[in-house]
């Protein structure tokens, strides 16, 4: 499969500001490709640089293979852009943007503008000025969705949508993968990017911390097990990569890593197993291992 | 009192926010009635020189029309004549930006949402920004009031002054106050309130230069004309401030009432719902809509000016050209064959083109807004160059002058009467011919948006004031003749065909070369930086 969108050892400053400090990005056609990460990570700044919107200082960004500095408005004419804080003009209608925004992309599909504004429920008749959060964002996804284009760059685009809302635009990325299309989402919303996402990169002050598919990113993270034993398990702290080791009479609790599995598991079953309960690492855990300051070395040992 | 809760802290926030766009005013406000007393002095010399402009000016409409009458023959009542309307225009439009800037703009971006949330009464944002103006146009008023004692003038035109420029200020204060409650959008209310200053300006230009006594109180409907009618170095009119004061309180318990009749972010013209599907094809067209309003308008009012002025200029009196003040006039305005009519219609086609020189800032400033926003990231989201989106509104910047210098040429051209001294021919073109300066201030504005965005308010406030000012005041602050430092402005090259030089096309070949390569500087620069 190509790359659709390749980004490595990008870099970005603001002054003083290092945004983007060696990024790398790799999302192949046809894939929902998650772009996580806290806030001020530089996911938006990424996405401007591969609209080429921005400028960047060192590093490599290739959008459909070419350089989206120099041919960035034909490359856009393959793709439609949600950006985060959706502003519009506020004398136009929803419906006049939503026209205009299809037009300069290169043609919209009517019936499905149509259907669309009928799921998300938009007024088209509005005046943006008067829209909230929400519907301005239901104005620039709409028009997304009806465009004829193969990538879709979504920046956080269901923040204001309420879970109904949230649930058709689950629906409307899961027709688009079936087409073949791709999607590059960020989202801070963990339930939206387990269901639709197939591949996943965490990036956290400017740089890529963790990528890969949902299954190999939670194989990185440790399965909690809180085990009622027979007797005494020998030798469970020994076993490497287990974490947090609490025993308590015949209660154990530790965390373990997914190397260690087997061992922990070989030394539980000898000590005579009377209950057990494991339980999978969660997108949460995930997450919050690599949001929080200390992140970055961790997963690093991890790979 | 708790539905002014917050209004002290508000008050500082809004005077930190305007802090150095309030402290330039201050300085070039003071500068110009300071300064100016100076190079008037340099320029009439002598009393018989003032006494014979006195007479000049008052013996004709078609010069009060101007500058309003002058009240005192003397270096101060010149002062006060000459800077007065000026000065007022000014201090008024800085009142009406920061009362509306920090009442229903702040509104409308969701900022006042988040204030009012906090321990902050109903009246306080209103209450804090008016309180802020009111400030403002009284450090200004009170710092010339200082600036005239200073340099030795007479203490109660010191005074009077002073007050009429803070008066005139508090009352478009007033003004925006309204205009904030009537409308949800603060574009729409400072457009309202900017209009209001409009027609304020004409009535009392028809007011003056009306032949027709009975129309002469038109002149009494307008604020600016309060301000003249102070009179400041002549024979004061104190009464007029408690006129101003009534006026003013009057304006803000309106603002008030109405402020308390209304929603959070509601206005009493409420928005109607427009087409479902639009057929705006491109970035052209939706430019456009953008400033199809502002560019009609306009060029509305300059049509209806030019008729005015045509009107009036047949009421100039047929003075004798040897009188220091007329010859002034005319070595000022007029061209190699100039007369009288002709040099005052030259001068009313600088004015007009110094006025149409702010509608492409106006744009350029829309096309930065625009940009950081948001609604520009999404437009070069798609197949639109950044080159193509900023050619869109820039056609606007260019059309738009060319559009406002043909109305004042056909409708002054059409209002001509056979026996006048001017032919409807030069007078179009004349007028045509002032597009190219324009373009020019309009290319150096691009640079900058192309180059440092940033600085792009700044730097345009800083370009027209110079070419406005420089020639008539700076530059004879600094010492220079009129002719010399006027070279900075591009209006200086341009033939007075009206007044009698020939048609040449190379000044006007030069100027556009200079807006050519100024406006193809800052495309190149545009497209080398980082957008947003």
């Amino acid at each position: 499969m190509s790359d659709v969108i390749l980004v490595s050892d990008l870099k970005k400053r603001f002054g003083k500001f290092m945004a983007l400090d060696g990024l790398d990005l790799q999302v192949k056609a046809g894939e929902v490709h998650a772009f996580l990460g806290p806030n001020g990570a530089g996911k938006s700044t990424t996405i401007r640089i591969l609209l080429g919107l921005l400028r960047h200082d060192g590093g490599e960004a290739l959008l459909f293979g070419s350089d989206p500095w120099s041919k960035g408005t034909e490359l856009h004419r393959r793709l439609a852009y949600v950006p985060g804080d959706v502003a519009l003009w506020p004398n136009l209608t929803g419906g006049e943007v939503i026209d205009l925004l299809g037009r300069i992309r290169g043609g919209i599909d009517q019936q499905r503008r149509a259907s669309l504004i009928e799921r998300f429920e938009l007024d088209p008749r509005k005046k943006c000025a008067t829209y909230s959060k929400g519907n301005r964002q239901k104005v620039a996804l709409i028009s997304a969705l009806a465009s004829d284009v193969e990538l879709l760059i979504l920046d956080e685009p269901t923040s204001g949508l309420d879970p109904l809302m949230e649930a058709i635009f689950r629906q409307c990325i899961a027709e688009e993968k079936a087409k073949g299309r791709t999607v590059l989402l960020s989202s801070h919303i963990l339930s939206e990017v387990e269901a639709l996402c197939d591949r996943v990169s965490i990036i956290r002050a400017g740089r890529r911390v963790e990528t890969g598919t949902l299954a190999e990113l939670r194989h990185l993270t440790r399965t909690q097990i809180v085990a009622h034993l027979h007797g005494p398990a020998a030798g469970l702290a020994k076993i490497e990569g287990v974490h947090d080791l609490e025993v308590s009479g015949n209660e154990v609790r530790a965390s373990v890593e997914a190397g260690a599995l087997d061992g922990v598991m070989r030394a539980l079953a000898t000590a005579g197993l009377q209950n057990l309960v494991c339980q999978p690492p969660t997108l949460e855990d995930l997450f919050m291992q690599h949001y929080q300051a200390d992140a970055g070395s961790r997963s690093g040992a991890g790979k | 009192m708790s539905e002014l809760k917050g209004t002290g802290l508000l008050a500082r926030l809004a005077i930190r926010r305007g802090r150095i766009g309030l402290a330039a005013y201050a300085f070039f406000l003071v500068m110009t009635v300071v300064g100016g007393t100076s190079s008037l002095a340099k320029m009439y010399p002598t009393q018989a020189m003032r006494d014979e402009l006195a007479t000049t000016i008052n013996g004709s409409y078609a010069f009060k029309a101007f500058i309003g009458p002058l009240f005192a023959p003397s270096i101060e009542g010149i002062m006060a004549w000459r800077t007065g309307e000026f000065i007022y225009l000014l201090i008024a439009v800085m009142a009406v930006l920061t009362v509306a800037r920090n009442t229903r703009g702040d509104e409308e971006a969701g900022r006042q949402e988040l204030v009012r949330a906090g321990i902050v009464g109903r009246f306080a944002p209103l209450t804090a920004s008016l309180a802020a103006a009111f400030a403002a146009a009284l450090a200004i008023g009170l710092l010339s009031t200082a600036g005239l004692a200073g340099i030795g003038l007479d203490t109660n035109g010191s005074i009077a002054f002073g007050l009429a420029i803070a008066g005139v200020g508090c009352l478009f204060g007033g003004v925006a106050a309204v205009a904030a409650q009537l409308t949800s959008s603060a574009r729409t209310a400072i457009a309202m309130a900017l209009g209001v200053l409009a027609v304020a300006a004409t009535l009392r230009f028809i007011g003056d230069g009306s032949e027709n006594p009975s129309i002469a109180w038109l002149s009494w409907l307008s604020f600016i004309s309060w301000g003249q009618q102070v009179q400041p170095f002549a024979n004061e009119q104190w009464w007029i401030f408690g006129l101003m004061g009534a006026t003013t309180g009057t304006l803000v318990a309106i603002a008030y009432l109405l402020q308390a009749r209304r929603d959070l972010g509601g206005g009493l013209l409420a928005a109607r719902a427009g087409p479902a599907s639009g057929r705006i094809a491109g970035p052209v067209a939706l430019a456009w809509r953008q400033h199809r309003l502002l560019l009609l308008i306009w060029a509305a009012a300059s049509a209806i000016t030019a008729i005015f002025f045509t009107s009036i200029a047949r009421t100039l009196p047929a003075v004798a050209t040897n009188s220091p003040a007329v010859a002034e006039f005319l070595r000022r305005y007029g061209g190699s064959g100039a007369n009288m009519e002709a040099a005052f219609f030259e001068a009313i086609l600088l004015a007009v083109g110094l006025s149409s020189a702010i509608y492409p800032i106006i744009v350029i400033l829309r096309m930065r807004v625009e940009e950081t926003g948001g609604a520009g990231e999404l437009m070069l989201s798609t197949s639109v160059s950044r080159l193509r989106w900023m050619f869109s509104h820039f056609l606007f910047a260019a059309l738009g002058p060319l559009l406002l210098c043909a109305a004042v040429g056909v409708a002054g051209a059409l209002a001509l009467n056979p026996g006048d001294g001017v032919q409807p021919a030069d007078l179009l073109l004349g007028a045509l011919a002032r597009a190219v300066p324009i373009w020019v201030i309009a290319a150096a504005i691009l640079l900058v948006f192309g180059l440092a965005p940033r600085l792009l308010l700044a730097a345009s406030a800083v370009v027209w004031l110079m070419v406005a000012m420089f020639g008539e005041v700076i530059g004879p602050m600094a010492g220079l003749d009129y002719w010399t430092a006027n070279r900075i402005s591009p209006f200086h090259y341009v033939p007075h065909i009206v007044g009698g030089d020939a048609f040449s096309l190379v000044p006007i070949a030069g100027l556009f070369g200079v807006a050519a390569a100024l406006a193809a500087a800052g495309a190149f620069f545009f497209q080398r930086r980082d957008f947003g």
